[in-house]
């Protein structure tokens, strides 16, 4: 008995360990993230040096969200590429560990401190930035911002989506499938989801009007955002409406687990799955045609279109009516498809994903 | 035989089924799809992980404890395995198999150790171990998913041990995937039904005190019953990772209470000492039949949670009423299980 309180013992001391240790764990990251993002981009453009130009080179920061996911590594290369085809801008990324508004903060203020030409920021929570923000314009710095519509302390900031865009491709990834008429569901990643549904009520009201022979054979339904869940579904709506030609995936597991669905019951190609997942997932079902349709922004294209809206803006005193047209996306004032309101820049990036094209999203 | 049908008819496990007939009969009037094979093999392939991981609980719930950290437990556990497999597409598949399980049967069997030194309420430390477990493999993954496994690991799912052909000429079955389930919950109430071990863990649950004093070893049996479940929430997390081809760090937690739904579902007491493993199998299939038919009638999303909600809460109380009544009748004495 003795013995085996002594092993008890011995084995609690490990347990306590094990928890104590991986509870550590978590917040070891936050100390060193501010000197391990700085060395993280390893390429070499310092904000100081390399870019050998006669021209005066500028000096960009960028600040993501977090640093180390595929979205802003694909991001940073596409503003690295655009720099290095510009030739006088050197691009430089500092981020925290983890998408956490205080460790951003704290990012940002060491890289206002060390004065660069221009800092371009995505946000965890714009309001816990302004201060920072306000800071480095009073300072001279150029601050450009994604996704943060609502901010005040920035010369532009830049947006992705435009809704009626959306609307037109979500809807058109149904119906060309379908040949423009029959019955289609959308699922959603969770119906209190905002941003899903505001999507989703776009793709109704843009097939309302362009095709009046589809319809929604039942109201939204959820589960996009598990795999196991949408496959389930998948097959529940297929049994439940003989009259379902196809369905809408918004959330970036739906159109994976429907696409398991339907070749598992010979329907790939034959019945319509269009999603929004990423490109390295959905590659495989793109080829089959298990997927028949994938939408999603490329980060890469997204960096450099920022990068040139910057060059842009710099080259023209920060006007921001300067901003014609984004190349890239051949977004225009002209035709709508660049939209300025006072400084924010808004133009529609999401591109449709194909078994050949998959590889050069990056993600 | 009269007395043989008065004892089905007092069994628990018997109004649920009747419960579950009624429901596929009246689903079937509404719409005809729901009530063929294929259907129902949808919904036991759809339903398998919870089906596995009920019988873990079910057997820690049975000693009168609790520990909902075996989803976090079967994400480290699938995490890991999936690490492997990535990492080396020919690693031998009896690695592949046995890693996740003995991850799963250490890491419960620690949290037994916390409970047996501890003496706080069981729940707190299993919250305290969901967090530490998940948060760890969050840390670690850096919320990375891992996909593209061997070829066998996305072929054995797909194998049929008995075959239908639907109309389109589309295999339908029993999957392997549900084998695994029904050999769990055999082996399962084998040890329940026929072994010491089975009879200690009950009488653990009726009184532990009452336990102690007759010799039986209360902390051992307790780890065993935290390590079987940490064990089968292994099986269920391999299991998980054929069913989505992928491991994401955050696909399995958040389904506890689905788990614990069924065997409470199933008649199993939450103060531990009663419950059975026909009751639990009949509590999975009736949430997932629930689930399953709400779709296929055609009832909006937004009314789904009420309606399994309702369910749980009226067959419960059900129970509930019945065990008063029987408890009355007996004079306060409770002779069987």
């Amino acid at each position: 008995m003795k013995k085996l309180k002594v092993a008890f013992s011995l084995l609690m001391v490990c347990a306590m360990l094990i928890s104590v240790l991986s509870g550590c764990g978590q917040p070891a990251p936050v100390s060193s993230s501010a000197p391990a993002s700085g060395s993280a981009p390893a390429s070499g453009a310092a904000p100081d040096s390399s870019v050998p130009s006669e021209q005066e080179s500028m000096n960009i920061v960028f600040v993501p969200k977090l640093i180390g996911i595929p979205w802003f590594n694909q991001m940073e290369n596409g503003l690295k590429d655009f720099a290095k085809e510009a030739g006088n801008m050197s691009i430089s990324v500092s981020g925290p560990a983890e998408a956490d508004p205080v460790q951003q903060a704290k990012v940002l203020e060491d890289v206002v401190a060390t004065k660069p030409d221009c800092i371009i920021v995505v946000p965890n929570d714009t309001k816990v930035l302004e201060p920072i923000l306000k800071k480095a314009r009073e300072a001279g710095i150029i601050v450009i911002t994604q996704e943060a519509s609502t901010v005040e302390n920035a010369d532009a900031d830049i947006e992705f989506l435009i809704m009626e865009q959306t609307g037109k491709q979500y809807g058109e990834a149904l119906a060309k499938n379908m040949g423009g008429k029959g019955g289609y569901a959308i699922m959603v990643g969770g119906l209190t989801v905002e941003s899903h549904n505001a999507r989703a009520d776009a793709a109704v009201a843009y097939l309302k009007g362009k095709y009046p022979d589809m319809y929604e054979v039942t109201s939204r339904v959820e589960g996009s955002e598990s795999v196991e869940q949408a496959h389930d579904k998948t097959l529940e709506l297929i049994k439940a409406h003989e009259d379902l030609k196809g369905i809408l995936y918004i959330g970036s597991n739906g159109a994976l687990g429907g696409a398991a669905a339907v070749r598992e019951k010979n329907l790939a190609g034959k019945f319509v799955i269009a999603g929004t997942s990423l490109p390295s997932q959905a590659k495989p079902y793109l080829k089959d045609g298990a997927i028949s349709d994938n939408l999603i922004g490329s980060p890469y294209n997204i960096g450099k279109a920022t990068g040139y809206i910057v060059q842009t803006l710099k080259a023209n005193n920060m006007d921001i009516n300067s901003v014609k047209e984004v190349p890239i996306y051949e977004a225009t004032l002209a035709d709508n498809t660049l939209i300025i309101k006072g400084k924010v820049i808004t133009f529609h990036t999401d591109a449709n994903v194909t078994y050949e094209n998959a590889d050069s999203f990056g993600f | 035989m009269k007395n043989y049908l008065r004892g089905i008819l007092k069994k628990n496990e018997f109004y649920l089924f009747m419960i579950m007939v009624l429901m596929v009969i009246v689903m079937s009037a509404i719409n005809p799809n729901f009530g063929t094979l294929e259907n129902g093999f949808d919904i036991l392939r759809g339903t398998t992980f919870i089906g596995i991981c009920s019988m873990g609980f079910l057997v820690v719930l049975i000693t009168g404890g609790t520990d909902i950290s075996f989803t976090a437990t079967a994400t480290v556990a699938q995490y890991i395995m999936a690490l492997l497999m990535v990492s080396n597409p020919n690693i031998p598949v009896v690695f592949v198999i046995l890693v996740p399980m003995v991850i799963g049967a250490v890491l419960g069997s620690v949290n037994a150790l916390l409970i047996n030194r501890l003496k706080v309420p069981v729940i707190i430390i299993t919250i305290a171990m969901l967090n530490t477990y998940y948060g760890a493999i969050q840390f670690f993954s850096e919320g990375e998913w891992l996909y593209n496994f061997p070829e066998w690991f996305a072929d054995f799912p797909r194998i049929l041990l008995i075959t239908f052909k639907n109309e389109d000429g589309v295999a339908y079955g029993l999957t392997s995937l549900t084998a695994i389930w029904i050999l769990v919950a055999l082996v399962t109430s084998v040890l329940l039904r026929f072994t010491m071990l089975g009879r200690k863990i009950y009488a653990l649950g009726g009184n532990q005190t009452a336990a102690g004093r007759e010799g039986i070893h209360v902390n051992r049996i307790r780890i065993f019953a935290h390590s079987f479940l940490g064990l089968i929430a292994g099986i269920g997390a391999i299991v998980h990772a054929m069913v989505t081809q992928t491991a994401a760090p955050n696909a399995i937690v958040g389904q506890e209470f689905n788990a614990v739904a069924a065997v409470v579902l199933g008649g199993a007491s939450i103060a531990g000492g009663g419950g059975s493993v026909l009751g639990t199998l009949l509590g999975v299939l009736l949430i997932a039949t629930l689930k399953n038919g709400l779709t296929v009638m055609g009832v909006p999303a937004y009314w789904h949670q009420v309606f399994i909600g309702l369910t749980l809460v009226i067959s419960i109380s059900v129970t509930a009423i019945r065990e008063k009544m029987a408890k009355k009748n007996a004079g306060g004495i409770n002779v069987e299980s």
